[in-house]
């Protein structure tokens, strides 16, 4: 049997398993919104997934798949609702959940949307109207489970803390998150997705930005060998509102992270920083693409990324700038380090313009640590493996630094960090 | 006067090189299949391994399929459609250039190519092919007393076929993409360049290509080989009729340079384009590849790309041989409707193997100008590097201007770096120009050749002035 | 455009007459009715506040295409200004040296001097000068400014210095011959060498049939090169004008006694 084949009937598996879930018919769902007709398993031959092996996924068992999940281990002081914070973690049915098991209190200008005016995709596809859902966002959209849907308001920031723990081999978990930031609204997210058994998790954030909202968003996502990240979001953006995301990932088996961002009308900011550590034989990819619809806009770009031991790092930064993007400035760099004769750095920026007074740059480097750094810190006495655990440690930290309290108080943060210092010879 | 407006106001002058000549010529039917392979071979009177090397071509070429990820948008080419020999008649063995017909020479000297004894140009031999056919080498045996051969695909065939052999198809395989297999199965001509042993070639080797058909298709086929310690700079320009239909070139240059040898490639393609609406003009789906074969090789592409409705071509180098070196220097400007998806492929395989990229995109008018590039470092390619800049130049709102660089690293101990950026002509530089009392058209070609100063240093001096003309004469009715 | 010059100008001809000039920008209306006239062998100095249309109205006179003249006129050697080219009001005659030169990448400074050149000699019925009579024009031509010919190699202002960029604004200015020259804050951003160095080739290439209109800040230009009138500016007018004591007045004072209410004058 191809693996063609094999992936086909893995995936129709899947679905008649998902469609016997309790909630709404899968079925529906996924005709609704996902377009079950349009079911196109990736292959090699697709230029988006030339470098992205599936096969971590599809080693779960789909007759085996159940959504339990383990309690998180917050970090001291960040479980605590107050006035303006709320930690949630998902619960083995698909709910989100204080710490403590009850069910949340919301601070002053988080208020959750009635159910009925929610629709799974209703931001997704104002971002990308006219393409196909991309993988994560289609197996998440036929997954059955209610979503968080929140709208924000008033221009305090409100803090609102996700965490979601698997530690149960064959979990199959498809959060969705809709945000609605009105007008001049301010909201500080934080994610913390851990893994530590083979399973999946495909996130999938949709939001919109009213006229001058603020949303910062900080993700850290960690698995382990066999664990899959299939995560999604979509993020629609008015003029002046800003939105920052600062993501950090290591560990998962397979990690393909995809965000949208649509400038509608431009006049905003989007700032995009990225870090992923791949070891061992992780395969971190990330697929961004920004949509210019407007004057004005800016981007600011940056995605750095590690490759060690058998670990293999893929990016692909698109940039769309239309003819009413006039005016647009944007950059986008790709730096990364790879340091094992086994380690593979697979990048693309890419740059669509249209428009003639735009200024927009993008560079990419591959290498590995620079002798001349390296030299000077070995000309002061520190060992030439020490100095490059140094610098590795220097270049996470260009990222890190962007991430808030509420992320950087993770201790598996803190575990990526530590990034074993040998002694000196 | 705003930049928009100033390039708005330029005139389009007609394209100098659009006239057809009149001459009897050979045709066979149109389609394509086994026999036509056979009859080509048969007509051009093959060894057995060159038909045997079609066909298999031919077989490989039927289970392909044509490539779609380039950022072209054209009708479907229908391949049973077009001409696959066609060449003017003329005596069998052409002894001197007294043989080659009358009409053809003056073809020639109206491209500012003259061939004849009194008026060619000195110390620049030229292969001149006409609708695939070469008619005449200049310089010939000036050349062979250096031991450089140089001649047409189809004289080397016969006069050196074990080197026709030994290389053909060793740098592009038969089955290497679809355009490549089916030039492999249907070539009609091309140049043929053999430097020996550390012979530095003493003048500058340069073919010219001109189409003079409506309903042949253009698969030319040019192979050098550089031998240990040699050098030869190659310059190949091209023109066509304007029609206002479309034609098909496909062609494959291969390039083989051994130890410390240095192979320098210049285009300077100037293709009819089409007309303002899009009408007309060359499709051109060309494979162009150097392997650097030997240590401490050195391969060189440079390229100024303008004339063709559509252009796909990615001149790359292979870069085998530990220490070599491989240049792409670019400029490619789009304008109307054009549509150009080009750039290159580095590929590093021995270990302290460089690459240089320089390429400068200009997008005007309606037309779309695409840099595709590849940067791929093997696992052996301890301490390669690589450089790559891609600037695009903007003129009017209506163009597009795309950068796709794929980098790809397998080699920690490897460095790549790559830039891009983009730009417009600034109201601020214009009028800085003209309050200088330089015209607005002046000045545009002015900034734009600026921009493209690079590539232009690449250049062979005696055709550096005449791409920066070029270049001038084609942005004349870009509209802002 | 005629490609020959008038008849020759004689010391005491009206150069450059402006009535009346109202422009704007982007919408906002800079120049509020500026009226001015220049004449052979005459020195103007204009000054002012940042912002009050100093560079705006040299800008207008060498028609740069943000500025939209909506009343008023501007007449050089009795003709239409306005209706010019900007490249045909630079071969007829008129200069602007500007605040801020612009780097152009990759045209060389050398042939960028030679076509600018080449085209005002055209208009004034001389000989184009060919490449190499051309670098010994301007060689010889760079003693004035002093200025290193290394930078003939170069592109077109691209990593010049400040000063570097005013000289080379001069250079232009001795190789055009303009008949009026307006150098807009020139001495901006010099120190007292460069300073010294600009000011004597303004000076030298100062000729009784030609005319120059010096925009500054700052008295010490003026130390240097006596104006025969000062000008001062603020909102889009002449306010006033005087002789080079106006200018010392000014230095001393500030402009708050020209346009502020509460002074006295003196």
């Amino acid at each position: 049997m191809s693996n063609a084949t094999q992936s086909q009937s893995w995936l129709d598996t899947l679905l008649q398993v998902l469609a016997q879930r309790s909630g709404q018919p899968a079925g529906q769902r996924a005709a609704q919104w996902a377009g079950a007709r349009d079911w196109c398993w990736p292959t090699p031959r697709n230029e988006a997934w030339r470098f992205t092996d599936l096969r971590c996924l599809t080693q779960l068992d789909p007759a085996r798949l159940h959504t339990r999940t383990a309690a998180p281990p917050w970090p001291h002081g960040l479980s605590q609702g107050s006035s303006r914070h709320v930690a949630l973690q998902l619960d083995g049915h698909g709910h989100w959940r204080a710490p403590q098991g009850e069910t949340p209190f919301w601070p002053h200008g988080l208020m959750p949307l009635p159910t009925e005016e929610t629709t799974p995709g209703q931001v997704a596809r104002t971002v990308i109207s006219s393409e196909t859902l991309p993988l994560g966002a289609q197996l998440n959209g036929v997954t059955p489970g209610p979503p968080l849907a929140l709208q924000v308001s008033g221009a305090d920031p409100v803090h609102l803390a996700l965490a979601i723990q698997m530690e149960q081999a064959q979990a199959w978990l498809a959060p969705r998150v809709l945000l609605v930031l009105q007008p001049g609204a301010r909201l500080c997210l934080s994610w913390h997705v851990a893994a530590t058994a083979q399973a999946a998790v495909l996130p999938m954030v949709e939001a919109r930005l009213g006229t001058g909202a603020q949303l910062e968003e900080a993700a850290i996502a960690w698995g382990c060998p066999g664990a899959t990240f299939l995560g999604s979001s979509f993020v629609h953006q008015s003029p002046r509102s800003v939105y920052r995301r600062t993501n950090v990932t290591w560990g998962w088996g397979l990690s393909r992270d995809e965000p949208f961002i649509r400038q509608a009308q431009g006049q905003a900011e989007t700032h995009l920083h990225g870090l992923a550590v791949a070891r061992g034989r992780s395969l971190l990819d990330t697929h961004s693409t920004v949509f210019f619809d407007g004057p004005a806009g800016q981007l600011r770009q940056c995605h750095q990324a590690l490759a060690d031991g058998r670990g293999h790092s893929v990016f692909n930064g698109r940039v769309v700038v239309p003819r009413v993007a006039q005016q647009t400035d944007a950059s986008q760099l790709s730096r990364n380090l790879l340091l094992s004769t086994r380690a593979r750095i697979d990048t693309k920026p890419q740059l669509e313009i249209v428009a003639d007074d735009v200024q927009c740059t993008h560079g990419a480097t591959v290498s590995c640590l620079q002798d001349d750094e390296l030299f000077y810190l070995q000309s002061r006495g520190i060992g030439r493996e020490q100095a490059s655990r140094l610098l590795q440690r220097g270049f996470c930290e260009d990222v890190l630094q962007r991430l808030p309290w509420a992320a950087l108080a993770w201790s598996s943060l803190q575990r990526l960090l530590e990034i074993p210092v040998p002694d000196q010879p | 006067m705003s930049s928009a407006a100033a390039v708005e106001a330029l005139n389009t002058t007609p394209y100098r090189y659009g006239f057809v000549t009149d001459i009897e010529t050979e045709k066979i039917a149109k389609g394509l299949d086994e026999s036509v392979v056979r009859l080509i071979s048969a007509k051009k009177q093959e060894p057995d391994f060159l038909l045997q090397f079609r066909l298999k071509a031919y077989a490989q070429w039927q289970l392909m399929e044509e490539p779609d990820w380039a950022a072209l948008k054209y009708p479907a080419i229908d391949y049973q459609d077009i001409v696959y020999y066609s060449a003017p008649r003329q005596k069998e063995q052409k002894a001197s250039l007294e043989d080659v017909d009358p009409a053809l020479l003056e073809t020639f000297d109206k491209l500012g190519i003259p061939l004849s004894e009194q008026k060619r140009l000195s110390n620049v031999a030229v292969d001149a092919v006409f609708d695939s056919v070469s008619i005449a080498t200049t310089y010939k045996q000036k050349l062979a007393e250096h031991g450089v051969v140089f001649c047409s695909m189809g004289e080397a065939v016969k006069d050196y076929p074990e080197l026709v052999e030994r290389y053909l198809g060793s740098v592009v395989p038969i089955g290497d993409n679809f355009f490549a297999a089916l030039n492999s199965a249907v070539f009609s001509d091309g140049s043929f360049v053999y430097v020996p042993k550390e012979v530095q070639c003493p003048m500058e080797l340069s073919t010219y290509f001109r189409i003079n058909s409506d309903d042949a298709g253009q698969f030319e086929r040019t192979l050098i080989v550089a031998e240990e310690g040699s050098s030869v700079s190659y310059l190949e320009g091209c023109t066509a009729p304007m029609f206002d239909t479309n034609q098909l070139h496909a062609a494959v240059v291969e390039l083989v340079a051994l130890d410390d040898a240095s192979i320098k490639y210049s285009t300077v393609q100037n293709w009819y384009a089409g007309d303002e609406n899009g009408k007309g003009g060359i499709y051109n789906f060309v494979t162009k590849r150097g392997l650097c074969k030997g240590r401490r090789s050195r391969i060189s592409w440079t390229q100024v790309e303008t004339g063709s409705a559509i252009t796909w071509k990615y001149p790359g180098c292979v870069l085998r041989g530990q220490d070599s070196i491989g240049e792409f220097y670019s400029v490619a400007l789009t304008n109307h409707y054009q549509q150009a998806d080009t750039g290159t492929k580095m590929v590093h395989v021995g270990p302290g193997s460089r690459s240089t990229i320089i390429s400068k995109g200009i997008s005007s008018g309606h037309s779309v100008n695409s840099y595709r590039g590849l940067v791929n470092i093997g696992p052996q390619a301890r301490g390669a590097r690589n450089f790559s800049q891609c600037d695009s130049m903007l003129i009017g709102d209506q163009a597009a201007a795309n950068t796709h660089p794929y980098i790809q690293s397998r080699q920690p101990e490897a460095t790549v770096e790559h830039e891009a950026s983009t730009c417009h002509i600034s109201e601020d530089q214009l009028f800085y120009l003209q309050s200088r009392g330089i015209e607005s058209e002046a000045a545009v070609s002015m900034l734009v050749s600026g921009f493209c100063r690079d590539v232009f240093n690449q250049l062979p001096m005696e055709f550096a002035a005449e791409a920066d003309k070029l270049l001038a004469l084609k942005l004349e009715g870009s509209v802002g | 455009m005629p490609a020959c010059e008038p008849s020759p100008v004689q010391t005491g001809d009206v150069l450059l007459s402006i009535e009346n000039l109202h422009a704007h920008v982007e919408g906002n209306e800079i120049l509020r009715g500026v009226s001015l006239r220049i004449r052979a062998g005459e020195i103007h100095a204009l000054m002012g506040r940042n912002g009050s249309g100093k560079s705006t109205l040299s800008k207008v006179i060498a028609g740069h295409p943000a500025y939209t003249v909506t009343a008023g006129a501007i007449h050089y050697r009795g003709q239409d200004l306005l209706a010019l080219s900007p490249e045909d009001r630079a071969r007829a005659g008129v200069f602007l040296g500007f605040q801020y030169p612009v780097e152009i990448p990759g045209v060389s400074n050398l042939e960028f001097l030679r076509v600018s050149c080449n085209a005002r000699r055209q208009h004034r019925g001389q000989e184009e000068l060919d490449t190499f009579a051309f670098e010994d024009h301007v060689r010889d031509t760079m003693a004035i400014v002093q200025m290193n010919p290394a930078f003939l190699e170069r592109s077109v202002n691209e990593g010049f210095s400040g000063g570097e960029k005013k000289r080379n604004e001069i250079l232009q200015m001795a190789l055009l011959e303009p008949l009026v020259a307006i150098l807009d804050e020139t001495d901006s951003g010099l120190d007292i060498d460069a300073l010294r160095i600009v000011a004597n080739g303004v000076k030298t290439l100062t000729l009784p049939t030609t005319a120059t209109l010096l925009i500054t800040h700052y008295q010490r230009l003026l130390d240097a090169i006596t104006p025969d009138f000062v000008h001062v500016m603020a909102e889009g007018r002449i306010l006033r004008t005087g002789d080079k004591d106006l200018a010392m007045a000014l230095e001393q004072r500030g402009y708050d006694w020209i346009d502020g209410a509460d002074t006295p004058q003196p």
